[in-house]
């Protein structure tokens, strides 16, 4: 008898419980040691990363509009992020007189720390394995069995940041900023996640490095997932409210929407945030769909190359095609950015999760995979 | 009895699965959802001059499903569970079956002419009613808690929606609003009541509820009382019973016609069809506590929605108060349920709910289709308005007298025969006092009710409001009233082959309760 | 020692910003405050080795709905109306009377399905180390084939509701 209860039976991956070298139950202590210079070494890198991010999109958008961009500021305006950083520290943080205090304050935060959280489960290698300098660098901060949920989770609570800027600038144009980056953000949310279910049907896991162990068994996900990468990919540009999407800032229109009232590090900090929540949704987009910290075939050139690399350099093609787009597309009309999360995306990304939900069922009924 | 704990077996080891036959089981409330789906879908397609041919559609789905009913209701319902204890097919779900089912073709029936002049969407509400059908549908066949709340949910918030239908009333939203607001607060209390039975019993399967009862001897606990009495407290709003009927004026007054009259038959007896489900399947060893409560309930309901019955001007409003009433009236049978030990008794309690329930869909949806009529042509629906409907609509007037009479509880109708078997139930199981103040409520009632035959005949139409009676389709409303009349008059004559169904209907639930208590 | 920890403060959170919802002068601080005890409900879910309902609560509750209610409330921005402020004060004792009421009848109903001894046997079962309970997997087969119907007919209920909203909003 046919059953639908035969496919979880069967279909799903066992549950694997992270291998750790330390125990955290007998050994509190080293286990926490660790994870504090995992912590200090990834966020390092990430922010790092981050403020030459900003040296880098000026460089190829610059490039691309046959300009020079930052040059000035040591060898080719490589110290540009440097002196930016220390401009945005040294100036004054105004709070408007009708600002609501608190929520003001608060608002960068809430901005800030889900677009940081989202590296905590970030694979860099292995997260099986025991990582750097026996173990005191771990390959993940940490390997949650449900990453992918909680990567929704976080872009979800992301958005609270936006709207209490919006509210408590006492401003209207970033009320209005604020209003449409939320209603942007829970729209493209939506087709975010859907689109990543396809992959999770493929995988039959929720675990980031067993969704890479996967593919690096089989292949990469980008060509079953195709359509549930091209949804993925315009939603998480959506999501993270970059070109051609950045209505929520449109400058003509909103003079900068939400953040508009924000000065010194606490619009620092919202700068920040939507970089590094760019940087999330690339480092996803590489592992869920490009094989993340695995190279792209198991023979010795690629092999001899550590798994790091190859999600940094998968990571700084996503980085690239971002300013490529913004560099290329108009920014798209309030209707129209609608329009395209519920009338194109998602139905290409319900599509796309019961076709792969069809073929999963069928392939495990027939024996094709178990 | 070894038929019993076979069903009792298969209800205790129900396995989590899922086959062919839990979808043949469920049939007829597959039918229904098929056709919902379909409307929806057509309802985007179709020309709006064509949506109201949806209406042909909708009857088609519920006569299929009326028909789907009926023969596994004639071949022998299965008495099995499906989906794990959620779902049960048996006669009692089937009886109910037939109730939704008549009264979702009635109301489609009545809508269009009502709906097509005031400009509110025809293939939404048909969806939407089916929808709601489908809930009760869900409730009458429930075994547990979980799908009798999804199901009672379901038909709530389609009532909802269908209250605030007529946009261009300002009293449309004002009742959608009160109902919404004090509809969400009863489910709260319902499914607090709900976690209560649950944290006691350790399960949502009512069988295994009842089970549990009585292997830990919680017939006494406060706590599983309170769950009892917060449950009771929810269906009582979904039935709208004094005290908590303060929704139903409001609600009944603003809503389209056509929806109050499904809501005073449809929603109301899902509401019983949880009441008698849970009470009687899930918590008989209660029986002492509910049915005093249910008894004084039953006499607070009726007197008040009489009493006020009386001083309404509205028709509208003194049918949803006469709503109220005979809910008053189905509760003194669900009383008279718990007095006895002896299965022919309850049998006698159980069937006099059963067969109240049906021939109330017939004659208050009469009532109600009758009112739309008037409301169409003359405008109001005031009692005014039904002045001298014996001279220009002698044959509605005529149909409309015959529906009040036989709300009124005077042979030869079916409402005598309900009352008289509510009554007879609540004498034979020594609730003779409640079968009293219901004979004297009865007596209450036939002043509003004549009051407005004596309008229909004796008050002459005035010339200027001659003038200005509308015209309006008839056809789909006459064919209602007719079926409604010839069911209430075959009621009220040959009640045999319904009161052999309601007591086939009537029987599951003894069974489970006797298997369950051991006897 | 961590988890009991990351317990308390996640209850006490809970408790203070759930008080906080209700006193809070401004409509606004009361979203947050709503917030803030979202969050902190999804972390006592963690620790109760629910994983999924911990996702869930925060994508559905934190992300979609309350994100719509500060959508609202910062549109019209409300003011005043609060239990403290409430100048009928009948009605004001009547509200924290009530509340209070309930809020012991609840602790009572704790305490005594604690000393009553008939605590369900889940609780071994569920801190075992290999306990799949909560996962997302047992989370799925549950939904999938004990609670099939009930979870299906919540997607009619949802498309009912949908429906009901866009006729309801629709503007002529």
């Amino acid at each position: 008898m046919f059953s639908p209860a035969r496919f979880f039976e069967t279909g799903a991956a066992p549950i694997v419980a992270p291998e750790q070298a330390v125990n955290p139950q007998t050994d509190p202590l080293i286990w926490f040691l660790q994870t504090f210079i995992t912590l200090f070494v990834i966020m390092n890198v990430v922010l790092v990363t981050m403020a030459y991010q900003t040296w880098a999109e000026r460089k190829v958008i610059a490039r691309m509009q046959l300009r020079h961009g930052p040059n000035q500021t040591g060898p080719m305006g490589l110290l540009q992020p440097i002196a930016d950083a220390v401009k945005m520290l040294g100036k004054e943080f105004v709070v408007p007189r009708e600002a609501d205090k608190p929520v003001f304050m608060i608002a960068p935060i809430m901005s800030f720390i889900p677009a940081v959280a989202a590296f905590a489960i970030i694979p860099w290698g292995d997260a099986r394995s025991e990582g750097l300098l026996g173990g005191w660098i771990r390959p993940a901060i940490a390997n949650l069995n449900i990453g992918i949920l909680y990567m929704l989770a976080l872009s979800s609570v992301g958005v609270y940041g936006i709207i209490m800027a919006g509210y408590s600038s006492g401003n209207k144009y970033s009320m209005l900023g604020a209003l449409r980056s939320s209603g942007q953000v829970v729209s493209y949310e939506l087709t975010l996640g859907i689109s990543l279910i396809g992959v999770l049907i493929q995988s039959g896991t929720l675990n980031l490095n067993d969704i890479v162990r996967q593919q690096q068994a089989s292949i990469w996900f980008i060509f079953p997932q195709f359509f549930g990468f091209v949804v993925f990919l315009i939603s998480g540009i959506a999501e993270t409210n970059r070109n051609p999407f950045d209505l929520p800032e449109a400058e003509s229109e909103l003079v900068a929407g939400f953040h508009l009232e924000y000065s010194g590090m606490s619009f620092g900090l919202f700068y920040l945030a939507e970089y590094i929540s760019m940087n999330a949704i690339a480092a996803l987009a590489a592992i869920l769909f490009f094989g993340g910290w695995a190279p792209p075939f198991d023979i010795v050139p690629f092999t001899l190359i550590p798994g790091p690399i190859w999600l940094f350099l998968k990571f700084a093609f996503f980085l690239f095609l971002y300013y490529w787009i913004r560099s290329t597309l108009p920014r798209f009309r309030y209707d129209q950015l609608m329009g395209l999360a519920w009338k194109v995306l998602f139905p290409i990304a319900l599509a796309n999760l019961v076709i792969t939900a069809v073929v999963k069922l069928i392939g495990v009924h027939m024996g094709w995979w178990v | 009895m070894s038929f019993l704990t076979n069903t009792l077996l298969q209800i205790s080891t129900a396995k989590p699965s899922f086959s062919g036959d839990d979808l043949y089981r469920i049939l007829p409330e597959l039918i229904v959802l098929v056709m919902a789906v379909l409307i929806v879908i057509l309802d985007l397609f179709l020309p709006k001059r064509s949506r109201p041919a949806l209406g042909y559609l909708a009857i088609a789905g519920y006569v299929a499903a009326l028909v789907a009913t009926a023969s596994l209701f004639y071949y022998g319902n299965p008495n099995k569970t499906s989906f794990s204890g959620m779902f049960i097919r048996d006669d009692f779900s089937s009886f109910f079956e037939i109730i939704f089912l008549i009264s979702g073709i009635l109301v489609v029936l009545v809508t269009p002419s009502y709906s097509l002049k005031r400009g509110i969407p025809i293939g939404e509400t048909y969806a939407i009613q089916a929808f709601s059908v489908l809930g009760m549908m869900i409730v009458g066949a429930s075994g547990d808690l979980m799908a009798i709340f999804v199901g009672i949910e379901l038909t709530s918030i389609c009532s909802y929606i269908l209250t605030g239908f007529a946009r261009n009333d300002p009293g449309s939203a004002e009742g959608s609003l009160k109902y919404f607001l004090l509809g969400i607060f009863a489910t709260a209390i319902l499914v607090y009541g709900m976690t209560w039975t649950f944290g006691m019993t350790g399960s949502t399967n009512l069988v295994a509820i009842s089970q549990s009862i009585q292997r830990n001897g919680l017939a006494t606990d406060p706590g599983l009382t309170l769950g009892m009495l917060l449950m009771v407290v929810g269906f009582g709003f979904k039935i709208a019973a004094v005290p908590f009927h303060l929704w139903t004026p409001d609600a009944y007054e603003g809503a389209p016609t056509p929806v109050a009259a499904f809501m005073s038959v449809g929603p109301k007896a899902a509401g019983f069809a949880a009441l008698l489900r849970v009470l009687i399947q899930g918590l008989p060893e209660l029986a002492a506590q509910w049915s005093v409560i249910i008894a004084v309930l039953a006499v607070l309901t009726m007197t008040l929605g009489n009493v006020v019955a009386i001083a309404q001007t509205s028709v509208k409003r003194m049918l949803a108060y006469s709503s109220i009433a005979h809910t008053g009236y189905i509760m003194v049978g669900l009383a008279a349920y718990a007095n006895t030990s002896s299965p022919e008794r309850q049998n006698d309690a159980i069937s006099s709910v059963l067969i109240y329930s049906l021939i109330y869909v017939f004659m208050n949806m009469g009532a109600f289709a009758i009112l739309i009529y008037v409301q169409n042509r003359q405008g109001g629906p005031d009692v005014d308005d039904f002045d001298g409907l014996g001279t220009w609509a002698p044959g509605i007037a005529l149909a409309m007298a015959f529906c009040l009479l036989s709300l009124t509880g005077i042979p030869p109708t079916g409402g005598f025969l309900g009352k008289f078997y509510v009554f007879r139930a609540a004498i034979d199981n020594g609730y003779t006092w409640l079968a009293i103040v219901g004979v004297l409520n009865s007596a209450v009632s036939a002043f509003f009710y004549l009051r407005i035959i004596y309008t229909m005949y004796f008050n002459p139409l005035k010339d200027e409001a001659r003038a200005k009676l509308q015209p309006t389709k008839t056809g789909f409303i006459t064919a209602g009233v007719v079926v409604i009349c010839i069911a209430i008059l075959l009621l009220g004559i040959f009640p045999d082959p319904a009161l052999n169904l309601a007591r086939d209907g009537a029987n599951p639930l003894i069974y489970v309760v006797r298997a369950t208590s051991g006897s | 020692m961590v988890e009991q920890v990351v317990l308390i403060v996640a209850g006490a959170l809970a408790l203070v910003s759930a008080l906080g919802v209700v006193i809070m002068p401004n409509a606004v601080y009361s979203a947050l405050m709503l917030l803030l005890n979202l969050v902190s409900l999804a972390t006592l879910f963690l620790m109760l080795h629910a994983q999924f309902m911990f996702a869930a609560q925060l994508v559905v509750y934190a992300g979609a709905i309350l994100v719509l209610f500060l959508f609202v409330v910062t549109l019209l921005n409300p003011q005043g109306e609060n239990i403290l402020r409430d100048k009928r004060r009948l009605q004001q004792a009547g509200t924290i009377s009530m509340g209070l009421f309930m809020g012991c009848l609840l602790v009572g109903a704790l305490l005594y399905a604690f000393t009553n001894g008939n605590q369900p046997v889940l609780a071994a079962s569920v801190t075992s180390p290999n306990s799949t309970y909560g996962t997302v997997e047992d989370f799925g087969k549950a939904l999938f084939t004990q609670f099939l119907l009930p979870f299906e007919l919540t997607s009619l209920l949802l498309l009912v509701a949908l429906i009901g909203a866009v006729v309801l909003g629709k503007r002529k």
